[in-house]
């Protein structure tokens, strides 16, 4: 411990997880890591033996990989909104929250990535887009768009960093070399001046602005993916808006959830507290009323219209083998959110959490329902074709969820969790503030 | 170049089935066993399915005959990430199974539903495997790669390679393929829809002849001669 | 040549890696910017920059 160096309650708080590690700790890890496994041991499977393992079959091709791939992609704008939009509209709440929302987008997008390589028939070809690469395929345009925020995402969660990696590796006397030897590494002597302070800050900026277009594009050229085929309910204008809002509110909720867990394991009660749950929790319902209303106008359009084929595929939505699933995901993506969160009493860690968690499932329902239903009523079919997923899919799902789960924690063994410079920043900001305003009442300025 | 086409008389087509057989024969596609097909992996570039039209009482039911119908504006190839399926000079709808990385976006993308997957590697029992067709243009497909009907392109690469052996010219009546040379009703038609004076080019200008999902765009060169 | 640029195999590819490698080259372009600034003591504190502003005005 540096003697001269005195560390402050956030300080303390935010390094704690990074020093000692409870049996608590090792408890998760351990079950996520169980998980984990029985995903890889069915994925290892699943590629000696072949797809055939899963439900699939002619004409429901594509099914629960698909829907995971769009829900972890979508679960990665958590970070654009929050880190971003807010960034950019000055919203100095989102101070202790940005470091978490960027890092789930970081961990959303590779795991999104992995789930179009668990879905490829041979999965050893899977650079082969990569060298015979057609343009004119949506999935061209979907590693161009995913390329690009990967390394977006990847420099906005690194760039903020850097000043607390900085302070991390002058003080933290008490790390271990290799730790020690990183954060020296990442900080790439970064000595704090006022120019490069400056410039960090100007880095930001700029990132922020970028990387809010970059993020729609992402969940737009994802729906094209389906919107670009001629399939009953999948041919929609408005898929691409719709998935990007969709994106959204799910990654918002995903926020709220590891948040919430982050927030109690590690005592950050202080720093992400109630206006934190209060206007996210606001920003939630807005979105929930967003998504709502495409649902409708796709929905109203859809069935008011006398298209045979869409029809049919809304029939088995709304009233056919998939009603249950549609009418579920109507209530956790709007009743709950909207029963919960209305009232301020609602917008409380435990509402929120609620709240969020619901939709977080509401939304996986919601892209399963979207992928399913419409391949199961071909144009030109002649039966209704039933997909029952097998434990394979599952397995690799939940596998999936504990793998980001685990990359997550760990990272957040290494990083904290809180933006320190950032939070004692606006802490800086506010008792300026509070000072100008003092002077102003006693009339000195 | 020739523009393949195919022409299909309802009226004359009696749903024997003969068509899938001999293609499934001459194209070595495997059998996938009661379990699999339950679970809807059977394989058959080509089928006879029927086509169940208007509500009861009126009902009325035709079986069609269907093989890939070689669009000459295919949604397959357009969404292929890296080119696994083309259309070549000739019209004909290929799949390069060295290319293939099985994300069947193609199979997700047609509107006739048929491409094929192979979703374990095929097995044949013992009794069809001394029966397997040895040309390798239709060697066993491996697992994980789509597939699907060629119009028998292995027999027009035969039937030209023979043309040229013999020293005469390549004619487009010098080859069929597997399911119009079988069928008992003599309902199939193939040919150069290029050429005016081709059976195919003058019965696709009849009267009854029609396209399924025409308003789809995708220019299927498989016509249909309607019943009745 | 439109239709050639999107239907050939290869250069798909080829727009993923212009793209991919340019934004890469920008951001790398963009922590050196950040990394060569050059060194000088930030102020201790806001109440003491205040204090370094009045007197210089």
């Amino acid at each position: 411990m540096d003697i001269a160096y005195r560390e402050s309650k956030l300080e303390q708080t935010v390094l704690e997880p990074l020093r000692r590690t409870s049996w608590q700790f090792y408890v998760v890890i351990g079950v996520l890591g169980i998980v984990f496994a029985w995903g890889v041991v069915l994925l290892v499977r699943q590629w000696i033996l072949g797809l055939g393992v899963t439900g699939l079959g002619r004409p429901i091709y594509w099914g629960i990989y698909l829907t995971n791939f769009v829900f972890f992609i979508g679960i990665s704008h958590a970070g654009t909104l929050i880190s971003a939009i807010l960034r950019v509209t000055q919203a100095e709440w989102r101070r202790p929250i940005t470091r978490i929302a960027e890092a789930i987008t970081f961990f959303a997008l590779i795991l999104g990535l992995l789930q179009i390589w668990f879905d490829m028939g041979r999965p050893e070809r899977v650079y082969y887009p990569f060298i015979w690469g057609r343009f004119q395929s949506p999935f061209l345009w979907d590693f161009t768009c995913i390329g690009v925020y990967l390394l977006s995402s990847t420099l906005y969660l690194y760039l903020p960093m850097v000043p607390d990696l900085a302070r991390m590796r002058d003080h933290m006397a008490d790390s271990p070399a290799w730790r020690r030897w990183l954060y020296g590494f990442l900080s790439f002597g970064w000595h704090g001046g006022h120019e490069q302070h400056r410039r960090l800050e100007k880095a930001i900026g700029i990132m922020a602005i970028l990387i809010i277009p970059i993020a729609v594009s992402v969940h737009t050229v994802v729906s094209w993916i389906f919107g670009m085929t001629m399939q009953p309910m999948w041919h929609s204008t408005i898929l691409g808006p719709y998935f990007v809002v969709g994106a959204i509110f799910s990654g918002i909720a995903m926020l709220f959830v590891f948040m919430t867990l982050i927030r109690k394991a590690w005592h950050l009660e202080q720093w992400i507290g109630p206006k934190q749950y209060d206007y996210l929790g606001l920003l939630l319902l807005v979105m929930s009323a967003f998504w709502a209303y495409f649902t409708f106008a796709e929905y109203l359009t859809t069935g008011y219209g006398t298209l045979v084929h869409e029809a049919e595929v809304l029939q088995a939505k709304i009233s056919g083998e998939y009603a249950p699933w549609f009418w579920t995901m109507v209530v956790l993506n709007l009743i709950v959110p909207f029963a919960i969160l209305l009232w301020r009493k609602g917008r409380t860690p435990v509402g929120t959490f609620i709240a969020s968690l619901s939709i977080v499932i509401g939304m996986w329902i919601e892209r399963f329902t979207i992928v399913a239903p419409s391949l199961t009523r071909p144009s030109l079919g002649f039966e209704h074709a039933i997909y029952a997923p097998t434990i394979t899919e599952v397995a690799i799902t939940a596998g999936s969820v504990a793998f980001f789960a685990i990359l997550f924690l760990l990272f957040f063994k290494i990083f904290p969790a809180i933006s320190v410079w950032e939070v004692e920043e606006g802490e800086e900001i506010k008792a300026i503030q509070r000072k100008v305003e003092e002077l102003v009442h006693q009339g000195a300025v | 170049m020739a523009r393949w086409g195919m022409v299909i008389d309802l009226d004359k087509c009696f749903a024997c089935q003969s068509c899938t057989a001999a293609c499934r024969m001459e194209n070595n596609t495997p059998p996938a066993g009661p379990d699999q097909s339950h679970r809807d992996r059977t394989i058959l570039w080509n089928e006879v399915r029927p086509f169940v039209e208007g509500e009861y009482p009126n009902v009325t039911m035709t079986f069609l005959p269907r093989p890939c119908q070689h669009c000459d504006n295919p949604p397959c190839v357009h969404v292929c990430p890296v080119k696994a399926t083309y259309i070549n000079e000739e019209g004909l709808v290929l799949v390069d199974y060295d290319r293939c990385i099985g994300c069947r976006f193609c199979t997700v993308a047609c509107p006739y539903q048929v491409r094929y997957f192979n979703w374990y590697q095929p097995e044949w029992p013992e009794e069809l495997k001394e029966h397997l067709n040895p040309d390798p243009e239709v060697a066993p497909r491996p697992k994980g790669v789509v597939e699907k009907c060629t119009f028998c392109v292995q027999r027009l690469r035969k039937a030209r390679e023979e043309a040229e052996a013999e020293g005469r010219p390549f004619q487009a009546t010098d080859f069929v393929p597997a399911c119009v040379q079988t069928c008992t009703g003599h309902a199939r038609y193939f040919g150069d829809l290029d050429d005016p004076e081709s059976l195919v080019s003058q019965l696709a200008a009849s009267p009854r002849a029609f396209r399924l999902q025409e308003e789809m765009g995708t220019q299927p060169k498989v016509y249909y001669l309607k019943q009745g | 040549m439109g239709h050639w640029l999107i239907d050939t195999a290869g250069i798909g590819s080829i727009i993923v890696f212009v793209v991919g490698f340019s934004t890469l080259g920008a951001y790398v372009y963009m922590l050196r910017w950040i990394q060569t600034a050059a060194p000088e003591p930030a102020p201790e504190s806001a109440e003491s920059a205040i204090e370094a502003g009045g007197e210089a005005a």
